[in-house]
């Protein structure tokens, strides 16, 4: 097993709240290789899109972080503001869920990706620009020439998502963060640009951090999932292992709240109430209040995230005591 | 319908009125609703015309869900707001069980928009941040005629029907909310009027899949309780195809294609509907796609393709496509599509199934 390129273990994120500080992330460990996709699946609030902003160090000046983050031997939390500035887009580089806030609107396509290259790598303007123009057909763009004289506003959803892709890759990073890259694309787009990030991804190797909402997503692209759930991750392992043997409660809910074909003619099984506020999380188990399973014991302290497997944890008191996973697509009928 | 416990000693007629939905006059074999011929462009600054709607036209039967998907451009949010009357049409003919709306001797715009109502997309956008739940849902039925105490009786029966206790949840504000608690007040808003169509844009795309899952299951409830019928809107295929009983494909403004819910996803018949039912993710980590069916994006509604405006897409586009605009059959499961009229001259139009070969995965 080769040595992990990403390395993140006891990542905390506080930030100042009107009352008091509130934690955003309770300690999340996880690693990843190179070559491979990891899949952070989870509900709004639950610390995802902060996981891979912390990863950065792009967060807001009233967030403190804490832990460890060893990006290719790069100690990220030890870095001064100015040798930040030289990992960001060369080492690690996000794409976000909309290209249209993401691009600058006052500049060509062309202009932003070369102007980049040159930032980061000392080039001409004239080699920046037939990089760009290289890297606009990597991604695919119909009549990349033209395409590069074109402004953000002048293109369509999935070209623009296509531009911010390459505009990611131009330093070459060595991975790559992508949060809810397809969420705001409509669906024939979506499939393209996921089967997009696929191949890119195999080609050049990055270690890829692919947040969503999305299990169908999550299908498609990941190698390893981790479920989060109210900053802490509470479930994690390879994709079959999680989406197909899920032994969280939660994740376990959560895949049997997604509408799929089989479910047509029967009445869906929601996880009951509403996910708790970050502010005022319930003692130990933060899913505990919502879970059907819960005894006296889920409450009493923060469950760790044991083995299910040699990469399959999960994080519940209850391990072993539950009924065994079964796929969630038959679960339904229990 | 709702149960009404209301003291019946002082009510206007208007009170009356608000307290059940308006009569079925119609009969159960007319349509709730028959739209034809729906037009409605935009005019742009620089003369260009987006043809946002551009001659709808189908039927809703009383109590069933008809379910509506397309990308985004295809005109499903302009036609909810014909719908509502919430923008006049420049052409077309709404008829709301049997009483043709706007028409003399028809419905009126304002009982139309009594006996249909809408819930949003943003649960947080569509209420009023400064008032509470009962005055936010009693809002309506004051507008209507109702008394202060009538319409504070009506809030808090419809805050338990959607499963909010009234003695909570009726002083309280929108921010005190989480996003499915809103949704579902926004649902007794609409359900405050006694509609008898709900028209439901993308109501439950902004919510987490576990709260969706309440949502859906309890417009399910309320459909059958209160005898509803649905319009759903929605670019979730998967969902589309639970709660639907019939499914309307739009695309740049023309239905492409409508019919039962199963024969739209097991025998899909238009190439767009191909498509956009292959663009799914697979649910299978095991079997992913392998291709995707179609390339680039949805044209603009400004200025689409001449004939049918699917041909630039389209795998086995023929010239008469470009010539001709296909249009909508007659029939239960009705398509738009040369290929699919042994008298349109497409070459493929014989075949006994013409996509077969071109159209790419369908599961």
């Amino acid at each position: 097993m080769s040595k992990p390129l990403v390395q993140v273990s006891d990542l905390r994120v506080v930030v100042r709240g009107a009352d008091g500080p509130v934690t955003i992330l309770h300690g999340v460990d996880f690693s990843l290789e190179a070559g491979k996709v990891l899949c952070v699946l989870g509900e709004s609030g639950s610390g995802k899109s902060m996981t891979m902003r912390a990863l950065m160090r792009l967060v807001p000046r009233s967030a403190t972080i804490s832990g460890r983050v060893l990006i290719d031997g790069v100690d990220v939390l030890a870095l001064r503001e100015r040798e930040l500035a030289r990992i960001r887009g060369s080492l690690v580089a996000m794409i976000f869920q909309e290209p249209a806030t993401a691009l600058d609107p006052t500049f060509t396509i062309g202009h932003q990706i070369a102007e980049t290259v040159r930032a980061h790598e000392g080039a001409s303007w004239a080699d920046a620009r037939r990089r760009a123009l290289d890297l606009l057909e990597l991604v695919q763009v119909p009549s990349a020439a033209r395409r590069l004289q074109a402004y953000p506003h002048e293109l369509s959803g999935g070209l623009r998502q296509r531009a911010m892709i390459a505009l990611a890759l131009s330093c070459r990073p060595k991975v790559l963060i992508a949060d809810e890259p397809t969420t705001a694309l409509d669906a024939t787009v979506q499939i393209q640009v996921l089967l997009l990030l696929r191949e890119l991804q195999r080609e050049l190797g990055m270690a890829t951090l692919f947040v969503t909402h999305d299990v169908g997503v999550a299908c498609e692209i990941a190698d390893e999932v981790a479920v989060m759930y109210a900053g802490r991750i509470v479930e994690r392992g390879s994709t079959e292992e999680v989406l197909g043997r899920a032994g969280h409660p939660y994740a376990r809910g959560l895949l049997r709240s997604v509408v799929t074909s089989d479910l047509v003619g029967t009445r869906l099984v929601p996880i009951d109430g509403s996910p708790p506020e970050l502010s005022a999380l319930p003692p130990g188990c933060s899913f505990a209040p919502r879970c059907n399973h819960a005894i006296e014991r889920c409450s009493a302290a923060v469950p760790e995230l044991a083995a299910l497997s040699a990469s399959h944890r999960v994080r519940c008191a209850r391990l072993g005591e539950l009924e065994p996973a079964i796929p969630h697509a038959q679960e339904v009928s229990t | 319908m709702l149960q009404r416990a209301l003291p019946s000693r002082s009510r206007t007629p208007a009170e009356e009125a608000l307290l059940a939905p308006m009569p079925d006059v119609g009969g159960p074999r007319q349509p709730l609703l028959i739209v034809d011929g729906l037009v409605k462009h935009f005019a742009l600054e620089d003369g260009a015309v987006v043809r946002a709607v551009d001659g709808v036209g189908f039927r809703v039967a009383k109590g069933e869900t008809l379910g509506v998907v397309g990308e985004s451009g295809c005109g499903k949010s302009t036609m909810a707001r014909l719908l509502m009357q919430l923008a006049r049409q420049d052409a077309g003919t709404l008829v709301f069980d049997g009483l043709e709306v706007g028409s003399r001797g028809g419905m009126s715009v304002r009982d139309l928009q009594r006996s249909a109502q809408m819930v949003f997309q943003d649960s947080h956008a569509s209420l009023n941040p400064r008032l509470t739940l009962e005055q936010t849902i009693a809002f309506g039925p004051r507008a209507a005629g109702a008394g202060r105490a009538v319409a504070r009786e009506l809030a808090h029966e419809t805050l338990g029907l959607v499963g909010l206790a009234p003695l909570v949840f009726a002083g309280r504000y929108p921010h005190e909310l989480s996003g499915g608690q809103r949704q579902r007040v926004n649902i007794a808003r609409a359900l405050a009027m006694s509609p008898r169509l709900l028209i439901l844009d993308e109501s439950v795309s902004a919510l987490d899949k576990s709260i969706e899952a309440q949502i859906l299951n309890l417009l399910q409830d309320l459909r059958e309780r209160l005898a509803l019928t649905y319009v759903f809107i929605s670019h979730d295929l998967n969902v589309v195809r639970y709660v639907s009983d019939r499914v309307l494909v739009m695309y740049l403004g023309k239905v492409v294609e409508i019919g039962p819910v199963r024969d739209i996803y097991d025998a899909p018949r238009h190439p767009y509907t191909r498509a956009l039912l292959a663009s799914r993710p697979s649910m299978d980590p095991r079997r992913r796609r392998e291709h995707a069916p179609l390339s680039g994006d949805p044209p603009s509604p400004i200025d689409p393709p001449s004939g049918c405006r699917f041909r630039t897409r389209c795998a086995i586009a023929d010239a008469v496509c470009a010539r001709i605009e296909p249009m909508l059959a007659q029939g239960p499961h009705a398509v738009a599509c040369h290929a699919a009229d042994p008298a349109s001259g497409h070459p493929l139009a014989g075949e006994a199934a013409p996509f077969a070969a071109h159209a790419g995965v369908v599961s």
